[in-house]
């Protein structure tokens, strides 16, 4: 278990990256919709990610609603493929 | 978590592409549309090229089109995200689609009408079920109802394929709106 990446490896955290992999991008809303977090959860969670340097937040306005894009970065991605090779080499 | 629990979870940005019926919509909308012309304008023969470029403008058009409609109906309810699509997969499926419009093309008595023609359907068909969906069941259904198309509305088959899938994403964006409500 030393190898995981204990970032990853966190159900929450782990949720919302494998939810990033497969987007460009994705803003709070849907986050929060598809994790079933709840905001304040998925605010520290993706403070955590963003203070590891596995996503990339950039805070704006659509109009006057504020708008969160949230970002898997290259550090992220790979991170979520060892984690994954990591966690198939332990069940193998 | 379970390992196709996490498989899911990465396959989750490309289903939520056609949850709302849109895509099919817009897609069913162009079909009518391309069809309806094709009926009335009695479209002749032209270069293949110009029907792949033809098909291309449309695909532009499709997504275009169903952005906008996303961006104002769905994004509001339940988020946005933008599906990431390698290259390696786009590059993939613009071969096979080029393959496909260069065997229907040959196959069909009127050449390179025909090829026009399933250039613009197969397309946006195969972006739409395949990359969106990230899977290759849905293409089932949808070769069958172009077959069921061809063979019961001969001369009005594209209008028949634009008014199922118009009607099918109608019904799939009714089901979702009821199930998002602002």
């Amino acid at each position: 278990m030393t190898d995981l990446d204990r970032v990853i490896h966190e159900p929450a955290r782990l949720r919302i990256v494998a939810l990033l992999v497969g987007a460009k991008e994705a803003d709070f809303l849907w986050l929060l919709r598809e994790t079933g977090l709840t905001k304040g959860n998925l605010s520290s969670h993706l403070a955590k990610l963003e203070e590891a340097g596995y996503v990339e937040i950039e805070k704006s306005f659509r109009g006057k609603i504020p708008l969160t894009i949230v970002r898997l970065s290259s550090p992220g991605r790979r991170a979520f493929q060892d984690y994954k090779r990591a966690m198939k080499g332990l069940l193998d | 978590m379970a390992r196709s629990t996490l498989h899911d979870l990465e396959q989750r940005p490309q289903r939520y592409w056609n949850e709302d019926g849109i895509p099919e919509l817009v897609l069913g909308g162009l079909l009518v549309i391309l069809g309806l012309l094709d009926r009335t304008l009695h479209i002749s023969k032209p270069p293949l090229f110009g029907g792949m470029v033809l098909g291309a403008v449309i695909e532009g058009v499709f997504s275009w089109t169903a952005t906008q409609l996303k961006l104002r109906l769905s994004v509001p309810r339940t988020g946005y995200n933008d599906v990431r699509q390698p290259l390696v997969i786009r590059v993939v499926v613009g071969l096979i689609a080029v393959a496909l419009i260069f065997a229907f093309g040959r196959l069909a008595p009127g050449g390179s009408v025909k090829a026009l023609v399933y250039s613009v359907v197969v397309v946006p068909m195969i972006s739409v079920l395949w990359l969106g969906e990230r899977s290759l069941r849905f293409l089932v259904p949808a070769a069958g109802l172009v077959a069921l198309s061809m063979s019961l509305l001969p001369k009005w088959w594209i209008v028949g394929v634009g008014a199922a899938a118009i009607a099918h994403g109608a019904f799939r964006l009714r089901r979702y709106l009821k199930a998002n409500p602002r």
